[in-house]
């Protein structure tokens, strides 16, 4: 798997925002930098990527890619051992109160009181945003169906997951951090949240940081995507350049060893022939001739080809 | 640091006032019972008591994992620190001055008001309280329930190990440790008087408790959620 760390930095935005309707530059909504944290079995190593301010981003990777730990370092929950995070220009611990009073969070397992009621929840977490709005909250927790007077021990994940959404987005967060937002709700409730997700983003300044392992609810929203293998950034991009130039080249091994080593980002075999994954699409079409099929590459064949398994290993 | 401890008391309101409720229930009973403590006594146990109160709060939010909510609000884990020596220090204060109120006004009580209201209780309730407090509480805040178990546990070997001492070398200990101890306080009070002893004791009291803040502070920033 020739090529299959290497990163590639957003072309456009250089990871710069440029002149989102204000006429000016904005810093970054979240800028990583050669983040490092290491566990007994396990390892983050050098990870960076940049958001600028008014897009998604994707976080996508296999379970135990490091997903989690990239959002507990930019949530400052866990301590890096080298690197830099930059929320909105700012030192993520320098400037801690000022970044996090911006950010909506909403973890894999929230981490709130299961046996007080969630309007108890609501009413400490509120006192903490100066921008809290009760009346969204309200509509929020009705369109969400939440049992305001029911403790949190009483309600499923998914109803969880809702009433910590619900706390997310009530104080007008500049930044959403999702960490596994999807998992456990119901599909109709899924593509709901995400419609209402790219409803957010009809205010340019406001970005979303999603990191998932369902690569299907990104396809929808997602402007940017990075994906996260072993610990390591394996790709970072934003989602036209993957479009325009990433591909899945199927046929067989004699045609498929026509496409250039350093455009070979995952290889899969499998019985009925080789899928090779391929960050320049129209040289693979012309080194190829017409003994192979190829297909734009969707996220979900990056995650699938860059894990390099073979389908019948 | 006012929103952290507005938070703690509105999502412990339950803890709060239940705990309050039995260490009320306790304290009348000795205070009542006829072969019961001295009121210093009676001042050291209510503070006891009492100062485990505010550490309920913050072992209770290790035990549902709920820490990773206050480190994720606009707040400085130092800030919150600051808040939980302030709220703990409030509720010891308020708990103490509950059960000094208790024990000289409950009906059938032994003691009277200016028993426990004079300086010896007083002092001995609120060296009790900064002591039990400055010691546990940075347990607590870097190993939450296991700090708890941790720190009661060492206190209780401690216990062991000098009391086995004393009884292994006999009066060795007794006369360099203890009355040594002793010794020395009495030579100081008698050097400082009773207002300036006091006043030394304060002093030792809130340079304990800043050092524990330090600390605590110190190792709850560097503490991974």
């Amino acid at each position: 798997m020739n090529g299959a760390n290497a990163q590639i930095k957003d072309p456009i935005t250089g990871g710069i925002a440029q002149g989102l309707g204000d006429g000016g530059a904005l810093p970054p909504a979240i800028d990583v930098s050669a983040l490092r944290k290491s566990y007994k079995d396990f390892q983050l190593d050098d990870v960076s990527f940049t958001l600028p301010q008014g897009f998604v981003m994707g976080l996508v990777g296999p379970n135990g890619a490091g997903k989690t730990t990239i959002i507990k370092l930019i949530m400052n929950l866990i301590r890096p051992e080298g690197g830099r995070i930059d929320l909105f220009g700012l030192d993520h611990r320098d400037h801690e109160e000022e970044v996090k009073a911006r950010i909506g969070f909403v973890y894999d397992v929230p981490p709130l009181y299961d046996d007080v009621s969630l309007n108890t929840t609501k009413r400490a977490v509120s006192l903490f945003y100066e921008k809290w709005n009760e009346s969204l909250f309200n509509e929020l927790a009705q369109q969400f169906q939440l049992p305001l007077k029911k403790k949190l021990k009483t309600l499923s994940n998914g109803m969880q997951t809702k009433f910590a959404l619900a706390l997310a987005l009530s104080h007008d967060a500049d930044l959403l951090i999702l960490d596994e937002p999807t998992t456990g709700l119901d599909p109709v409730f899924r593509r709901e949240l995400l419609h209402g997700l790219s409803g957010l983003l009809q205010d340019e300044k406001k970005s979303i940081l999603f990191s998932t392992h369902i690569t299907t609810d990104l396809e929808r929203i997602a402007d940017y995507v990075t994906f996260v293998r072993d610990g390591r950034v394996t790709l970072t991009t934003n989602r036209e350049e993957l479009m325009e130039n990433w591909g899945v080249v199927r046929g067989d091994e004699t045609a498929v060893a026509r496409i250039d080593p350093e455009t070979r980002r995952g290889v899969r075999r499998h019985a009925h022939g080789v899928e090779v994954l391929t960050s320049d699409v129209n040289a693979a079409r012309i080194a190829c001739g017409g003994d192979v099929v190829v297909d734009p590459a969707s996220f979900e064949d990056v995650v699938v080809l860059m894990e390099g398994r073979d389908a019948h290993a | 640091m006012r929103r952290v401890i507005q938070k703690d008391l509105i999502l412990n309101r339950n803890v709060i006032l239940i705990n309050m409720s039995v260490f009320a229930a306790c304290l009348a009973f000795f205070a009542v019972w006829p072969e019961a403590f001295s009121p210093r006594a009676y001042a050291g146990f209510s503070s006891l008591m009492v100062s485990f109160l505010p550490v309920s709060i913050v072992t209770r939010e290790d035990k549902v994992r709920a820490m990773a909510l206050g480190c994720s609000l606009p707040v400085s884990r130092r800030t919150i620190v600051k808040a939980r020596f302030l709220l703990a220090l409030i509720l010891a204060f308020l708990g103490v001055l509950g059960a000094f109120l208790l024990g000289a006004f409950v009906p059938f009580s032994k003691f009277e008001v200016g028993d426990l209201f004079a300086p010896g209780p007083v002092l001995m309730a609120l060296a009790g309280m900064t002591l039990i407090l400055s010691l546990l509480l940075p347990f607590t805040l870097r190993f939450g329930v296991q700090g708890v178990m941790i720190f009661l546990i060492a206190t209780q070997v401690l216990g062991v190990v000098l009391f086995t001492t004393v009884k292994v070398t006999g009066s060795v200990v007794d006369v360099w440790l203890v009355d040594g101890i002793r010794g020395g306080i009495a030579r100081l009070h008698e050097a400082a008087g009773p207002v300036g002893f006091n006043f030394l004791l304060a002093a030792a009291l809130v340079a304990l408790l800043w050092v524990s803040y330090l600390v605590s502070a110190r190792i709850f920033e560097r503490r991974e959620l």
